[in-house]
């Protein structure tokens, strides 16, 4: 049986989905604008990782940790020198979007330009066999990959559950306004949003590179599924994000298996559009009010 | 003097809402300002504190004195700190989070946790309706639930000066006099208020001193008493 292979695959791409999408949710639902730039905190992830391991010969566990947090201050900086000035702008939405765009493209650039255009790896030494398991193969790495991952999203979810911060970046979330209010500072907390939506995204960058290679461009389909992931789990809904990830993922590569790899990004859109005419509320059935978007 | 608004002009973009408005409040006292809609009296208490300038107004020209101190240009979160509070307009509770949550943001400012549900506590019993309600979300409470919410969130950061906001705005008859009677209480209890009314008979009833509001200006400013039988005010606000 191959299904359980491919349920397998596609629970692995859709944790990568997962973990962009909720630092996404994250950083949307505090800031209010869609981060694209998100992406690109992904990958810089990646060659952070890249560098640490291989060119500074680092320990990987430490650099894996070195290299999240360092995304998560790439994430800051990018708030604190582009957005920051805006919002106390009172500049509208399409402008983040477009700085968004901007940052993006820039980081990209960056990247090619220290690091090259072609392909780099992490992964060292022979490919070793992986384990039987429900007639599925899986390999130590996609173990740790799906560990790390799913430690990763229920951290964030208690997180935001629990802690005082998590709790303040709800009440940004519900009603910046009020928060203020009540004496909470939303620049500080969509910071802190910033701060740890990017270090998980760089996270995911990180768990992916040792897996495939790296890429300068890997950014872009990131985001792309990130927020399709986002959209589908219902807008700026932590769990959402993580359930529309890995059911992104399951899907696309289902469709992998029963029509051919090419469609797999068709798969995605039409998963999205499906999803904005019946349920645009996602699985988590977020309302959509005109003020919240 | 707790609160002192000197020559206050503030607008929205090209819209000046208030023309230099002078008013103060005193320690321990009530003070409503009524008027007709879009007469400047929310925006004066968003001015004050510092709502205006974080969404689409800004203060032109003018002072804004706490307890003697300038406060003009502070942020909301830093009034807070000082000792200011909102009740905003709207009600404005956070409505993806449970009551219980939104008393506990309340007081996001202190850390003497042990006060803090005593606190809670506090505020339950003052408002009893709240309380086979706390694990629920604060979104499905009904209007006047929320108005109970929205007051006992602010009472959690024990203000020296709370600002409320059109109150009673959308709330069933038996909701508004509770609102009214609850001010009256918590005034009791040493807390100065400023209330903003278009329910100006009810207003000019718990409040000590009033000023009215017209078109961005004070026309008329006195205790609730003579206001009360002023004629003028009669017909404009109080229905004949």
């Amino acid at each position: 049986m191959h299904t359980m292979q491919f349920i397998l695959n596609g629970i692995i791409a859709g944790s990568m989905y997962s973990l962009v999408a909720v630092g996404f949710a994250l950083i949307y639902q505090t800031g209010r604008f869609f981060h694209f730039a998100h992406g690109v905190v992904y990958a810089t992830g990646a060659y952070l990782a890249y560098t640490l391991v291989i060119s500074l010969d680092i320990n990987p566990v430490a650099s894996f940790f070195l290299a999240a947090a360092l995304a998560g201050v790439v994430g800051v900086g990018i708030d604190r020198f582009v957005y920051k000035p805006f919002r106390k702008q009172k500049a509208p939405n399409l402008v983040f979007l477009i700085a968004s765009f901007g940052i993006f493209i820039f980081i990209q650039n960056l990247l090619q330009l220290i690091y090259g255009a072609q392909i780099l790896t992490m992964r060292t030494g022979s490919v070793k066999e992986g384990h039987h398991f429900l007639g599925a193969v899986i390999t130590n790495i996609q173990i740790l990959i799906l560990v790390v991952s799913a430690a990763l999203c229920l951290g964030l979810w208690l997180f935001v559950k629990r802690t005082k911060l998590g709790k303040a970046m709800r009440a940004v979330a519900d009603d910046r306004i009020a928060a203020s209010v009540v004496g909470i500072n939303p620049e500080r907390i969509i910071l802190a949003a910033f701060a740890i939506g990017s270090a998980l995204a760089g996270a995911a960058g990180i768990l992916i590179s040792l897996e495939t290679n790296i890429k300068p461009t890997m950014g872009m389909n990131a985001i792309l599924k990130g927020i399709i992931a986002s959209i589908i789990g219902g807008i700026g809904s932590i769990p959402g994000a993580m359930f529309g990830g890995l059911f992104l993922g399951i899907a696309e590569n289902l469709g992998i298996w029963k029509i051919s790899a090419g469609w797999k990004d068709c798969i995605a859109f039409v998963i999205l559009i499906v999803f904005l005419l019946f349920r645009p509320g996602g699985i988590m059935g977020v309302k959509s009010e005109g003020e919240r978007l | 003097m707790l609160l002192e608004v000197e020559n206050l002009t503030a607008r929205y973009e090209a819209i000046t809402a208030l023309k230099e408005i002078c008013f103060d409040v005193n320690e321990g006292e009530i003070v409503t300002m009524i008027g007709p809609n879009g007469a400047g009296k929310s925006t004066a208490l968003k001015a004050v504190s510092g709502v205006l300038e974080a969404t689409d107004g800004t203060i032109e020209s003018g002072e804004i004195l706490f307890e003697g101190e300038s406060i003009k240009g502070l942020r909301t979160d830093e009034l807070v700190a000082k000792g200011i509070c909102l009740v905003p307009e709207g009600r404005r509770v956070f409505p993806t989070m449970t009551v219980l949550e939104n008393l506990e943001m309340g007081a996001y400012k202190r850390k003497d946790k042990t006060a803090i549900s005593q606190d809670i506590y506090m505020v339950l019993t003052l408002f009893p309706q709240l309380k086979e309600r706390v694990k629920q979300k604060a979104g499905t409470l009904s209007t006047g639930e929320q108005q109970m919410l929205a007051m006992g969130r602010a009472l959690m950061l024990k203000p020296k000066l709370l600002l409320a906001d059109e109150p009673s705005l959308g709330l069933s008859p038996n909701f508004v006099e509770l609102v009214f009677d609850k001010l009256v209480e918590i005034n009791g209890k040493g807390t100065t208020i400023l209330l903003v009314e278009q329910n100006a008979s009810e207003a000019l009833k718990i409040a000590h001193r009033a000023y009215v509001f017209s078109i961005g200006e004070i026309v008329l400013k006195d205790n609730c008493e003579s206001l009360l039988h002023n004629e003028e005010v009669k017909k404009a606000f109080l229905g004949g």
